[in-house]
């Protein structure tokens, strides 16, 4: 199992002021709100503690099949350079890319599954999914009629597990399986 | 005037759906029919505790992506203030 969330840090910092009162304290925990409001740049804090939120909550919701609004009950720490997300009795590690302009995180249920994760960058756009069709040989992207993506083997009809993100300009599909582009 | 029309003016500056949010009911899911981005959900849910003057807990946070499971929370939270 595996999630993934990606930040667009431009259209974040335009469309949300987690300055504004009882911002943080909805969606963080008091420790993560300490960190953000200690760190040498609370705002990549914010959205970094946010996409860890939102790539494991992709995994739990896949799992459980609900859907909910509760950050809070997702909590964050790092891990040397990685994350480990808690929810309830569940441990979710993660690997977080910041740049100038996003911030990507994989989601996986083990820490040696998280080296096994492709990501493969999209510009957001509403043709993403053919996008991705012409430049695949061996998977087909589907979305099944829940939305759940899944890539489907072109030989053996065998579906994997992949999560799509998108946000602002960016878009990240990830698996376990995608062939890098040279293949 | 009505919790959803009310509903509707808070919404409006988070979604870029406008035919969506003309059509906004009781049915309207605020991620998958407004397209509205989870980082401004809690956007929504701090413009409806100052509207209404309630104070929102987590628990009823976490029902809050449905316009029906919105108003519901309201609705109980306008209730217990007068009680």
């Amino acid at each position: 199992m595996l999630g993934n969330d990606i930040v667009d840090l431009q259209k974040a910092s335009l469309e949300s002021n987690w300055r504004r009162k009882g911002y943080l304290n909805k969606l963080f925990t008091a420790d993560e709100q300490e960190q953000i409001l200690t760190s040498t740049n609370p705002e990549i804090t914010v959205w970094l503690f946010w996409s860890m939120k939102e790539a494991a909550y992709k995994i739990v919701n896949r799992e459980t099949e609900e859907r909910f609004y509760n950050p809070k009950r997702f909590s964050c720490k790092f891990n040397g350079n990685n994350g480990l997300v808690n929810f309830e009795d569940k441990i979710v590690h993660t690997k977080s890319l910041i740049n100038l302009d996003f911030i990507h995180t994989i989601a996986s249920i083990t820490s040696q599954d998280l080296g096994s994760i492709q990501t493969t960058y999209f510009e957001n756009t509403h043709n993403y999914l053919s996008d991705f069709n012409s430049n695949s040989k061996h998977y087909v992207l589907e979305k099944d009629i829940y939305g759940v993506p899944n890539l489907v083997d072109k030989i053996n009809g065998k579906k994997h597990f992949a999560s799509i993100s998108h946000h602002g300009k960016y878009l990240a599909i990830v698996s376990f399986v995608i062939e890098k582009k040279n293949d | 005037m009505s919790i959803i029309n009310d509903l509707k003016e808070i919404i409006k500056p988070y979604t870029e759906n406008k035919i969506a949010l003309e059509n906004i009911s009781e049915d309207t899911d605020l991620l998958k029919d407004l397209n509205i981005n989870s980082a401004n959900l809690v956007d929504i849910v701090l413009d409806v505790e100052e509207k209404f003057g309630i104070t929102i807990d987590d628990a009823s946070m976490n029902k809050m992506l449905t316009v029906k499971a919105t108003i519901a929370v309201i609705e109980e939270k306008l209730a217990q203030n007068a009680g």
